[in-house]
């Protein structure tokens, strides 16, 4: 197996800062405590990456609360529930790389709880997002395409052998696999008629053999009686899926709008890695493009990350409804996203009303509404590099108290990005 | 000899005024008055009950404790007990035995005055603290003007002036109504508050000693007020108002006083407040109001096992549709003829105005009782109580026409199970059963539903049942059921005088409590608190549901009045 190289080669460990590991942090979890990134400034980018990628045991007291919020959920239902049990996972979770992998993933295979209306298929769709986390989009590709909050959300049921449903087939090339301009309308009519008979009953995958269409179908210049395993795995060897996977991750961990070649580089080594995502991530954190100077600040928070980062950072055990709400307003219901292309993120997460609705969290935060704040310590340096981990010109207002100089922060434009 | 006669008068006459309530030492021309009797002892029942010490060791009170206003109540009560040299509990012992509050009109125009007396339990303890005053005063230097004449030692500040005696104090904004007061506290007054026949009227009617007495001279306030309805409009804006409080508000108009007493033991609360009058002067507008003080109103709310709480209230709700142009503002008629035509809907071929709101007798009874889901093969995640309405029918027939709307409901269920698609509640069917002689419609699912955490909705599968001329109508077959069986015993047939019946069983409340402790145990700590507080702030809710034995909160027409009554009942 080759090694990286070019804008992938490894980032030089001689050249590793407080403020790297700051970066690396707020990219990879949400938020960071100080005396977290003072244990991965000091353990070095190799062994907190291989901390990172290795599953973390977790506490007694986080299993039993998790457990119990997920009873919950299911007892009673409703999609705030789901939403404070993730949130939970997100903010106490020994594995927060995980959770950040499986957010990426439910943006990706956007479900909505709005049609499925069942916490235990969002539940189950959720878990998988986790074990495959860090697993191999390939396992999770096959996963989704039976999926049972999928096949509700995608109308899988609708799709019969004389009268097939696109709804799945366009998905899993549009928004799963490809990407858009990398398949024909026939190649979606093809595909769709081998999904033909994948239907939910009584709560479970059922392959319903009577409604499948077991003719020959021709797709990216293959002609068999496909069914949709042998679907997905056309879309997987096909060039543009790595790209597509590399898009994402890119998207999620280094910037905003990569470049072609970036995107190309990337792809590559998903293709190495026969899309494994643990050894991709451990490459593309590691490399040399993560730690440019393009990549840093060059991602807008979204959301979740934004609110539970900036509790995570100030010590602030928060308060989850309150979290959950104020996501909710800031354009982020998890479990609900908008439509089936998920959040689109970026430049669109800031909008004139967001950018005040985000500020008014910050005093919100600061005046204790979200749990209870300690009263925060140190020196303005401390904290500027803990919240915007970058120098800013005329940033210090000496007569301010500590916590005026936080706020001042926190309101910047900075802040909003990492 | 006369000397010691007069002397041994003078100590008898003290002793009297001394036990006597202090409505007898306020002078006379109150508009309203308050008074406590044994005070200091209460407190000292409070701090030694289990109840109390449960609330002050409970992680609420922790919480509590870190707020700022705590801690400045704390900084004042460490500064107030410096200064006593005992703690407040302890002075609250010694120095609180009977406390008035009257408030005046001294002068026409001006702004009422109040007039403020304490009498001291302890003498000898309330000498001290007398004499540590002197070097506050002495800080407070020409801000606070001391003056002593004979056994009154005077205080005067800017807009306060104190008096203190060896027995007791008294205070006032007022220097003319401070002198009143001490002139009836010395016995000096021939008229006090006392002698007021409104005053007296109420003592009638709801007794004395309690541990707290207010009376208010309605009459005054009627004076007072140009056009003799103290602001009241003479149609109500507000269709709620109408039907629960109108009645009273009219009556309090015509009625001398409004008075308010509390007491509390060791077994319970009660707070009634009365005002007098009689409702039938009120004439035929407001019949539909008041039940018959001469005969019992409403029946109690059934008691069934698992009894949560529940409601219920008399009125002539088809008196009161009738008359809604009299009663009601114009602007609010129009939102009648729409709920008539919204609520027709239910009732194919019926007039809501003319056929369905008639069909009500006089009491409606609203009831949450614990439930059994015997017809389910498991239970809902989340389990609610099961709720009933009862209500009595002018025509026993006529409980048919209510049928009719049951069904409608039924329907629409299975209509909102089907929009919810994939996910949908079984639909059901209509079938009927006998239980204890008395037919019971319901429903039963296609399936039986399975599951221990099945969809909130599966706490509902309606019930309905005509028992001895009452409509009662279910979320629950179960307790439905109940209701059938204790609706047929002879006890439940007795009516008692109330005019409104609330009642609350906060320690039958500790078993859905338990039953959902998982659901509130997660909800406690999505709000960002820690699991041992959670688990905690849990025990103390069932703790202090448990010691609730009652609430209860109900209203009677009596011929000389009406009595609104609170009452809590602990174990």
């Amino acid at each position: 197996m080759s090694a990286p190289a070019g804008i992938l080669a490894e980032h030089d460990a001689s050249d590793w800062t407080r403020r790297d590991a700051t970066h690396l942090l707020w990219r990879t979890q949400f938020g960071a405590r100080a005396e977290e990134i003072s244990a991965v400034h000091q353990a070095g980018l190799s062994k907190a990456l291989d901390q990172m990628l290795a599953p973390q045991m977790e506490s007694e007291g986080f299993v039993e609360i998790t457990a119990l919020l997920r009873e919950t959920a299911l007892d009673t239902g409703a999609v705030a529930d789901l939403q404070t049990w993730w949130l939970h996972r997100m903010f106490y979770s020994a594995n927060p790389l995980t959770e950040r992998m499986a957010l990426l993933w439910h943006n990706h295979f956007a479900t909505s709880f709005a049609k499925v209306r069942s916490a235990p298929h969002m539940l189950a769709q959720n878990d998988a997002f986790r074990t495959e986390a860090l697993g191999s989009f390939r396992r999770l590709l096959h996963t989704m395409s039976k999926d049972v909050a999928m096949l509700i959300w995608l109308d899988g049921n609708a799709n019969r052998k004389r009268h097939a449903n696109e709804n799945f087939a366009r998905e899993v090339m549009e928004l799963f696999s490809l990407g858009e301009g990398n398949y024909t309308e026939d190649d979606i009519k093809q595909a769709a008629r081998a999904f033909t008979g994948w239907h939910v009953r009584d709560d479970e995958y059922w392959f319903n053999a009577r409604q499948h269409d077991n003719t020959n179908k021709k797709l990216f210049g293959k002609t068999a009686n496909l069914d949709g395993d042998d679907v997905i795995d056309l879309c997987l060897a096909h060039r543009a899926c790595a790209r597509f996977i590399a898009l994402k991750l890119l998207r999620e961990f280094v910037l905003d709008a990569p470049t072609e070649v970036q995107i190309d580089a990337v792809a590559a080594r998903v293709r190495e890695h026969e899309f494994a995502m643990a050894p991709v991530l451990r490459e593309l954190l590691g490399s040399k493009l993560f730690f440019s100077a393009e990549a840093r600040h060059a991602r807008i928070k979204g959301p979740v990350e934004l609110i539970l980062g900036a509790c995570r950072a100030l010590a602030v055990r928060p308060n989850l409804q309150a979290v959950n709400q104020l996501a909710g307003q800031l354009g982020q219901s998890l479990f609900e996203p908008p439509t089936v292309k998920g959040w689109e993120g970026g430049r669109l997460w800031i909008t004139s009303a967001s950018l005040l609705q985000r500020n008014n969290f910050v005093h919100r935060l600061l005046n204790g509404g979200l749990g209870k704040l300690p009263e925060p310590q140190g020196e303005p340096d401390h904290f500027r590099e803990l919240l915007l981990a970058r120098a800013v010109p005329g940033l210090a207002v000496k007569t301010a108290s500590t916590r005026q100089q936080v706020h001042l922060m926190m309101t910047l434009p900075e802040f909003q990005l990492t | 000899m006369v000397t010691r006669l007069l002397t041994a008068s003078g100590v008898m006459m003290s002793m009297a005024l001394l036990a006597a309530p202090l409505s007898q030492s306020m002078p006379a021309g109150a508009v309203a008055y308050a008074e406590m009797t044994g005070l200091g002892q209460k407190l000292q029942q409070l701090r030694d009950s289990d109840f109390f010490k449960t609330i002050m060791n409970s992680p609420q009170m922790e919480e509590a404790k870190e707020q700022e206003n705590y801690t400045k109540a704390m900084a004042g009560k460490a500064f107030a007990e410096g200064y006593l040299a005992m703690d407040l509990w302890t002075a609250a012992d010694k120095l609180l035995s009977d406390m008035a509050v009257g408030v005046y009109f001294v002068e026409d125009g001006a702004d009422p005055a109040p007039l403020m007396v304490l009498r001291m339990k302890d003498q000898e303890v309330w000498a001290k603290i007398r004499e540590r005053l002197a070097p506050l005063v002495l800080l407070a230097g020409e801000k606070v003007k001391r003056e002593v004449k004979g056994e009154l030692e005077y205080l005067t500040a800017e807009n306060l002036q104190v008096v203190f005696h060896k027995e007791w104090a008294a205070a006032s904004t007022d220097a003319a109504l401070l002198e009143k007061g001490i002139a009836s506290l010395t016995g000096k007054a021939k008229e006090n508050v006392a002698a007021n026949s409104s005053f007296q009227k109420m003592e009638k009617s709801m007794g004395k000693g309690q541990l707290l007495r207010v009376w208010s001279d309605l009459k005054y306030y009627r004076e007072l007020i140009p056009g003799g309805r103290m602001n009241l409009p003479e149609k109500y804006d507000d269709g709620f108002v109408s039907l629960v409080l109108s009645g009273i508000m009219e009556l309090a108009l015509k009625s001398d006083y409004v008075g308010l007493t509390l007491d509390v033991d060791d077994k319970g609360l009660k707070l009634n407040t009365g005002i007098d009058g009689k409702a039938a002067a009120l004439g035929e507008k407001f019949g539909w109001f008041f039940s018959d003080p001469t005969k019992p109103g409403t029946k109690d709310v059934p008691a069934v096992k698992g009894l949560l709480g529940g409601m219920t209230i008399h009125r002539d709700i088809a008196d009161w549709y009738d008359r809604r142009e009299e009663l009601m503002v114009e602007d609010l008629q129009a939102g009648f003829d729409q709920f008539e035509s919204g609520v027709g809907n239910l009732f194919p071929g019926r007039d809501v105005g003319q056929d369905i709101i008639p069909a009500f007798g006089k009491s409606i009874t609203l009831l949450a009782a614990e439930q059994t889901f015997d017809h389910l093969d498991g239970a809902p995640g989340i389990k609610l109580p099961g709720f009933a309405v009862i209500f009595d029918l002018n025509n026993p027939e006529d409980g048919a026409m209510f049928q009719l709307l049951y069904q409608t409901v039924v329907t629409i269920l299975n209509f909102a199970g089907a929009e919810d698609g994939n996910n949908m509640r079984e639909p059901s069917v209509m079938m009927a059963l006998v239980h204890n002689g008395t037919p019971i419609n319901t429903v039963q699912y296609l399936k039986k539903p399975k599951g221990d955490r099945l969809d909130v909705t599966y706490n509902f599968m309606p019930a309905s049942a005509t028992v001895n001329g009452r409509y009662v109508f279910c979320s629950s077959l179960s307790l439905c059921k109940a209701l059938v069986d204790q609706m047929k015993k002879p006890q439940d047939m007795k009516r008692a005088n109330r005019n409104f019946n609330f009642e609350l069983r906060p320690s039958a409340m500790v078993g859905l409590v338990k039953q959902n402790r998982r659901t509130l145990l997660a909800k406690s700590i999505q709000q960002g608190k820690p699991a041992v507080q959670a688990r905690q702030e849990i025990k103390v809710l069932e703790d202090v549901l448990e010691f609730v034995k009652l609430i209860r909160f109900n209203t009677a027409v009596k011929p000389d009045g009406f009595q609104l009554q609170f009452n809590t009942q602990w174990n």
